[in-house]
């Protein structure tokens, strides 16, 4: 492996075990806008992510509808191909390997999805829904294939006996058990979950997390999970980056980013859950966001979260901020982050 | 508690639906008051009943579902007997509601402005003018700044917050008594929902509406409401205040719900989860309907339905509460 | 890899609703359920077992001309015959016998013009929505350009310049009739397509053909079935207006149409000729009206509850 890059340095020294990395990934959707209509518009889902992962984490991606947390999955999923940017996994990059190779790869990615109702096919029984990736690789045959869906089935705690029924005789939950059998199947190493509660009963929900995390231990999964929410992703995150209009505005483990905040946005989005306490009710004076999310076609000029920002200033109208390391492991793109009362202080820079 | 406190009262509600597989007893007997000015809050997962209840209220349910049983007293009327037509007067007019999903409770090929004055007109004596200026002064109230400018757009052209915000608008034209939100925000992003749930709360505090939200988040209940009725399986089973329900749940049901809630304030926290889920609706329990996921289930609870047990500020579905029965009967494996 | 069985605290207990376990007693009973399911499927049954036994059962030759029984009336009429049920036509050929050994060229027109047209419009809507593109393109303008030519036009032209016949009028039918179904077709794959099942599968490494097949089709293939059994009828209809028009089957095969258009000079003398096929396709094309919305019901399994 050739690492030209100071990170890549960095992390071998540290002797991490880097198992995904996001260099600058870009996205644009081109905006179709008739055959009269000279201008092309762009969408620009991703512009610019960069992140790295390492094996047996778990990296939060939050932020809410239209960030473009969901299309960076898919570019990793290499269901979506990439305007710019590369993406290492394992390091091959994907987007330069051959299409054997990249399917080959693709093995070692999965996806568990939002819905657990549109995600399995309603005409296809359960064991034919697990044994699909099995059969798709020729990994297993005959008996072989029916032991080893049987085992996937009771991995994910439910039996043997129900694999021979439709996905519509199952609750959300139980089918959601069978969207992660099935992405087991194929022994991957990195699990990308869409929101994969989203559409669950609370109490239901945590069965799934709790799934999850003893998956995750047993076969050291490394999982990116998406999630609109902070509180969604608490429980199972290491890590958690905050998206905004396409961009990383903020990326630091749970802990950094719960406690000590940087970018007011993140301060706005902890500030907005509401929690199930009522003697902690924040009543009036609560922090609210003030407006909505702005159009990814046109963002606004320099840091495109100023609109809504309480702090803003000319400058943060004029220029971009970049994404820099202020303390370690924590990194933030605002040119006036939240200041705790040590006063952090710039260290280095993350982008080149 | 006097009687000219209560804004709406529901008696021994049963709401049926009849299916090719059966009776879906979907609202199986449900008690409560709501008294005036106040937020109650129904809790409960999906299959619950929260949402017929509250569908029930209006009189909204549609073949092949009934209401059964028990009355819905509203001003000295019972909802549930008087004819359509004087139905329809009470709904949009005094008692309102408004849904999950703005974008589907809009009609797309109208603005917005003539949506809200429509039911202006509807219901009060004004003529068209007045009813448009009104709407904008909604619309101000409801906190969107271009009101007039909002008036004229469809509801396809507004963000997901902006729509509930004209259907909260929408909700309070006729300046109601009880307005039923059914999990107003949840189809919302976080920062919106914010909003939302600060809107209503303000708007509560200036036409004192009561208000019956229907959610199963815990964070928005503790935010937002006076009393809570948590729900499961088509009964009330924990009824009280909100501040005794957070800090002395009783129902092993509420309890897990509390403990399967993300705690966001606090940073370490294990997420418990309650095993299985809800029992088949058209085909309820003998006993106790939580038995198969309680964790302090009795031998008792298999056979036998427990009632309600308390005095007025808290009440609890389960036999835990009785304490011969406890005395009596083993913890069940 | 190595997979622990779960704890047993984990374990999912639950009331799930009841297995249905075999789909035929779901059948039968939705089927005693709707009433006009059950009329259908019986009318289709006796249509179709009248068209596959119309030798054995017509009881003359239905070609048999007889002088001495020119215009015989229905046999409850005054001056009709027991053995001639339904009465004779104009060059004594008995009625009943006639319409039974129509039956079954009416049947296999319907049912193979469609069969083409089905089977054309499948594959064009298919490779249409899930390829897209320019391919897309190119096969929906082609379904406009069939849309804008009408019909029976284009029928009457073909049909006049090959002359007419069983093979021409099913091609003729299965030609105007595919378009249907190229964007019924396409328009349920291109939905399907977006479902996250599909893309769950693109994900899980699965070929395009697998996705189409085993993904795609099954879901298509409910709707499409519906549309099918409703499209018979129509294509009934369209044989009995061309033999009606003179342009469908020839003397002497016999078709519905055929024995409709034989007796309309004798509407006023002997109404019955041409009121008894008239009678059969209206109840054959009702009878497949009612089955198809019964199969509506019945083909998704998502409907069940």
């Amino acid at each position: 492996m050739n690492m030209p890059s100071k990170e890549r340095k960095q992390s071998i020294e540290t002797e991490r075990d880097v198992l995904l990395e996001v260099t600058d990934l870009k996205k644009y959707f081109i905006l179709d806008s008739g055959w009269f209509n000279r201008k092309k518009e762009y969408l620009k889902a991703v512009d610019g992510v960069s992140f790295h992962l390492e094996k047996g984490e778990t990296l939060g991606i939050v932020g809410e509808s239209g960030c473009g947390k969901s299309t960076t999955g898919n570019l990793i999923m290499n269901i979506l191909e990439p305007t710019e940017g590369s993406i290492l996994f394992n390091g091959k990059n994907l987007s330069k390997i051959s299409k054997e190779e990249l399917r080959e790869e693709r093995q070692h990615i999965q996806m568990i999805f939002q819905d657990p109702y549109s995600s399995l096919n309603p005409r296809l029984k359960v064991f034919d829904i697990i044994a699909e990736p099995l059969i798709s690789h020729n990994l297993f045959k005959g008996e072989e294939l029916k032991e080893k869906v049987q085992e996937l089935i009771e991995t994910v705690g439910l039996r043997k006996d129900q694999l021979n029924r439709y996905p519509h005789e199952f609750s959300g939950g139980q089918r959601q058990r069978i969207g992660i059998a099935r992405a087991l199947a194929l022994n991957p190493k990195l699990i990308i979950c869409d929101e994969p509660v989203s559409a669950l009963d609370v109490s239901v929900q945590s069965q799934i997390l709790n799934l999850l995390a003893r998956l995750q231990k047993e076969y050291n999964l490394t999982y990116i999970f998406i999630a609109h929410g902070l509180p969604a992703v608490k429980h199972v995150s290491d890590r958690i980056a905050v998206m905004y209009l396409g961009k990383i505005v903020e990326i630091a483990t749970k802990e950094q980013i719960f406690s000590r905040p940087l970018h007011p946005y993140t301060e706005g989005l902890l500030a907005a859950i509401p929690i199930p306490d009522p003697t902690l009710r924040k009543r009036g004076n609560r922090n609210v966001l003030e407006g909505d999310l702005p159009s990814a076609v046109n963002p606004p000029s320099g840091c495109s979260f100023h609109t809504r920002c309480q702090y803003a200033t000319q400058l943060c109208k004029n220029e971009t901020p970049k994404l820099l390391e202020f303390e370690k492991g924590h990194s933030v793109s605002c040119h006036y982050p939240i200041v705790n009362s040590k006063g952090i202080l710039v260290k280095e820079s993350v982008v080149n | 508690m006097t009687m000219e406190n209560v804004a709406l009262e529901v008696k021994d509600l049963k709401t049926f639906f009849h299916t090719e597989d059966g009776v879906v007893k979907a609202v199986d007997g449900v008690s409560f008051n709501v008294n005036k000015g106040e937020t109650v809050a129904i809790v409960g997962e999906s299959g619950c009943g929260k949402s017929v209840t509250s569908f029930s209220i209006l009189r909204l349910i549609k073949a092949p579902g009934k209401i059964e049983e028990g009355s819905i007293i509203f001003e000295n009327k019972d909802l549930t007997k008087i004819k359509e037509s004087q139905m329809r007067d009470v709904r949009g007019n005094d008692i309102s509601m408004i849904f999950q999903e703005p974008l589907t409770s809009l009609n797309p090929v109208f603005k917005v402005g003539d949506q809200i004055a429509e039911t202006i007109l509807l219901h009060q004596d004004v003529d068209k003018k007045e009813a448009k200026k009104k709407s904008i002064e909604l619309l101000k109230k409801v906190g969107i700044g271009r009101a007039e400018q909002i008036f004229n757009s469809y509801p396809h052209s507004l963000s997901g917050g902006m729509r509930q915000r004209v259907m909260i608008a929408m909700a309070l034209s006729c300046n109601p008594k009880i307005l039923i939100a059914d999990e107003p925000t949840t189809a919302l992003d976080v920062s919106i929902q914010a909003q939302i749930l600060t809107l209503m709360l303000d708007l509560k505090k200036e036409f004192g509406t009561s208000i019956i939200l229907i959610t199963h988040d815990l964070g928005v209940v503790a935010e937002m409401a006076d009393k809570v009725i948590v729900m499961y399986a088509g009964q009330v089973v924990e009824e009280s205040d909100v501040f005794t329900l957070f800090k002395n749940p009783k129902h092993p049901y509420t309890k897990g719900l509390l403990e399967s809630t993300p705690k966001v304030h606090e940073l370490e926290d294990e997420l418990k989860s309650i095993p299985g889920s809800v029992p088949s609706a058209s085909n309820w329990p003998k006993g106790c309907r939580f038995y198969s996921r309680c964790s302090m289930r009795l031998n008792h609870c298999n056979d036998n339905a427990p009632e309600l047990l308390g005095d007025e500020n808290h009440i609890v579905r389960c036999w835990l509460q009785n304490e011969e029965v406890v005395k009596q009967s083993e913890y069940a494996k | 890899m190595q997979i622990n069985k779960i704890e047993v605290s984990e374990l999912v207990e639950d009331s799930l609703p009841e297995y249905k376990k075999n789909s035929v007693n779901r059948m039968l009973k939705l089927l005693i359920k709707s009433k006009t399911g059950l009329i259908g499927l019986v009318i289709v049954l006796i249509v179709t077992i009248i068209g596959i036994f119309a030798e054995q059962l017509a009881p003359f030759d239905p070609n048999a001309i007889n002088p001495m029984l020119i215009n015989k009336p229905p046999a409850w009429l005054e001056g009709g015959e027991f053995a001639h049920f339904l009465g004779t036509d104009n060059l004594g050929r008995d009625l009943l016998s006639r319409i039974i050994i129509g039956t079954k060229v009416s049947l296999i027109v319907g049912v193979c013009s469609i069969a083409i047209a089905g089977f054309i419009g499948m594959i064009i809507g298919l490779v249409s929505g899930f390829y897209g593109g320019f391919i897309d393109n190119f096969f929906m303008r082609l379904v406009d350009s069939f849309l804008a030519i009408p019909n029976i036009l284009f029928m009457l032209v073909v049909l006049g310049v090959f002359g007419p016949g069983l093979l021409t009028l099913i091609l003729v039918i299965g030609a105007t009739q595919w378009v249907t179904y190229a964007r019924l077709v396409r328009g349920e794959v291109l939905s399907i397509k977006e479902r996250d099942f599909v893309k769950a599968s693109r994900t899980l490494g699965t070929k395009d053909r697998t996705i189409v097949f085993k993904h795609i089709l099954p879901n298509v293939i409910s709707s499409f079935i519906v549309v099918s059994t409703l499209s018979i009828a129509t294509a009934i209809l369209l044989e009995a207006s061309l033999s009606y028009l003179g342009l469908g089957i020839q003397p002497p095969m016999i078709s519905w149409g055929g024995i409709l258009e034989g007796g309309r000079n004798f509407l006023a003398t002997a109404w019955w000729i041409s009121t008894f096929p008239g009678i059969a396709i209206t109840i054959t094309v009702l009878g497949i009206i009612f089955l198809g919305d019964w199969l509506r019901d019945v083909l998704d399994p998502r409907l069940t509850k």
